[in-house]
């Protein structure tokens, strides 16, 4: 008997525009929305998570779990994000007394400190632009369908608007296709050969940056399972869940659950 | 839509044949150089000559490049003695078999690497063994069962390195089969998931090694495969430690780039 991970891929719902592409939501805290959630929320119910992960660096754990705490006795008002919307929600519901936070995200990580580092090592706009290898980036073809709008935003990220009305659990069953999850995990592969020579921006960043740090996501995933018995929802961005996926795998130390299992399409209303 | 062709690449996961023992837990070799022994390597080299192989690369960082090339240059004009090497006994005999002109370094092993430089580094943050001994957690670290087979003897070194002798002979031919089967590759692999473990709290020595030196290297072999990719119609052969094959096909794979064959279709006993 092993202990159970299931991963739900995640849009960020407060349009927080951290990413190179993002996906813009309308306003979740709306009744119609609400609604919504609340039902995406009553899907999961059924996996039975006996604890819930989060994208957050351990280091702001006591201040999300001040909120949860808070949310728990009635005095919190949620939050747009899906920490929030989704994790408190689901986590309150089935009687979870925390919350866990389990990404590594520190900008002075022993190994890769990155206040000292020499970002021309990692910057992989940068060199593609300068030494002709602008295929190997991610592009909006990469994201979006072709009926979506786009438009830059003042970061020079790229805002995906879509162009019709979707609920969300038809939009957290098309995050949750494993074709998709693929197909973004290929783009880091692409992302992966810029440089000449003795220089491997794109290695360094894929290496260094996004596998190092979803490696630790799955080591602090291995740490909150205790026993046999746990059965652990992470909720995550979507980038992520190809490669946390694959090494929980491949440790072989976990069943890991697909969420479409329980992602039905009912309506709503 | 019309079928978009892609170079083809071939692992050969293979075992260190002169010994030099770098790993904790390493294969030990009866003398290659014995006639029966180079008698299997003529072998396995017309088993792979079908391969057709238009490049092949082994595990040597490019800085040793200049130095690799010369010595085939001599072994293509006689005067060089194949060392024990699988690079001598098996790249240097493939390649001069299909007319190659040079042979491709693509390993990546620095230690002054301007990320991690080795010399710099809190060899804390990386020291598994340590780590795990001091906090009682052993039972993460490799251990002898995760790579030996029951045939074999093991003595250990006082440094606490293993070496793995087999009991009875074994065709070179066999041994290679053997480290090429699927399951052998995910075992190993299985290993690094395990050792990625090893830390607390705010300590991730294990992650630290196997993400920043074990992932970042296998990244980087593949991208040195990429770059000596020149057209589709290239067929790449990559000799390696059985140990990288795992990570280095999948990267190729997921990729969607390449077409890979597997070593074991053209790999028979005789």
């Amino acid at each position: 008997m092993k202990p159970t991970i299931m991963i739900l891929s995640s849009t960020h719902l407060d349009n927080p525009g951290i990413d190179a592409f993002n996906l813009k939501m309308d306003d979740v805290l709306t009744p119609k929305r609400q609604g919504e959630i609340e039902y995406l929320v009553k899907q999961l119910i059924p996996f039975n998570p006996t604890k819930i992960a989060v994208e957050q660096d351990p280091s702001r754990s006591a201040e999300i779990n001040n909120n949860y705490q808070d949310y728990l006795n009635g005095t919190y008002k949620l939050q747009r994000w899906e920490v929030d919307q989704i994790g408190f929600r689901l986590a309150k519901q089935v009687g979870l007394s925390q919350i866990y936070c389990v990404d590594h995200f520190r900008r002075d990580d022993p190994m890769i400190h990155l206040d000292e580092l020499d970002v021309n090592l990692v910057d992989c706009h940068k060199f593609a632009k300068e030494h002709n290898r602008e295929h190997f980036l991610p592009n909006i073809q990469d994201y979006v369908d072709t009926e979506a709008k786009t438009h830059q935003g003042k970061d020079g990220e790229t805002w995906i608007e879509p162009t019709k009305y979707e609920s969300l659990i038809d939009m957290y069953r098309k995050l949750n296709q494993p074709e998709g999850r693929r197909a973004d995990h290929q783009i880091y592969l692409q992302m992966s050969k810029i440089g000449i020579s003795d220089q491997y921006i794109g290695a360094n960043w894929v290496g260094h940056l996004w596998y190092a740090r979803n490696l630790k996501i799955y080591v602090n995933l291995t740490r909150i399972a205790e026993t046999a018995d746990d059965r652990i929802l992470l909720i995550i961005g979507a980038g992520h869940t190809y490669l946390i996926q694959q090494f929980l795998e491949e440790s072989g130390d976990y069943n890991v659950e697909c969420p479409l299992k329980y992602l039905d399409t009912e309506d709503v209303n | 839509m019309k079928q978009e062709k892609k170079p083809t690449i071939m692992i050969l996961g293979s075992t260190l044949l002169d010994n030099p023992g770098m790993d904790t837990f390493n294969y030990r070799w009866d003398d290659v150089l014995a006639p029966k022994r180079q008698r299997e390597i003529e072998q396995l080299v017309s088993l792979l000559k079908p391969f057709h192989p238009t490049k092949i690369a082994i595990q040597a960082d490019e800085m040793y490049d200049s130095e690799i090339n010369a010595n085939y240059q001599d072994y293509l004009n006689d005067t060089y003695k194949l060392q024990r090497s699988e690079v001598d006994q098996i790249g240097y005999r493939l390649a001069k078999q299909m007319g190659h002109q040079k042979v491709y370094c693509v390993d990546y092993s620095r230690r002054d690497d301007p990320i991690i430089p080795l010399d710099e580094l809190d060899m804390n943050l990386i020291d598994v063994d340590k780590f795990a001994m001091e906090h009682n957690q052993e039972h993460l670290l490799p251990r002898l069962a995760d790579f030996s087979d029951p045939d074999v003897e093991t003595l250990e070194e006082e440094d606490g390195k293993v070496w793995i002798e087999p009991k009875k002979y074994e065709s070179l031919i066999n041994v290679y089969i053997r480290s090429n089967e699927p399951e052998s590759r995910y075992a190993d692999h299985r290993v690094y998931l395990r050792i990625a473990k090893v830390g607390i709290g705010d300590q991730y020595p294990g992650a630290n090694w196997v993400g920043h030196l074990w992932y970042a290297r296998n990244l980087k072999i593949y991208v040195n495969l990429t770059r000596i990719t020149e057209s589709a119609e290239d067929r790449i052969l990559l000799i390696v430690g059985a140990g990288l094959v795992y990570l280095i096909k999948q990267f190729v794979e997921e990729s969607g780039d390449y077409i890979l064959e597997d070593p074991l279709k053209y790999l028979k006993t005789v």
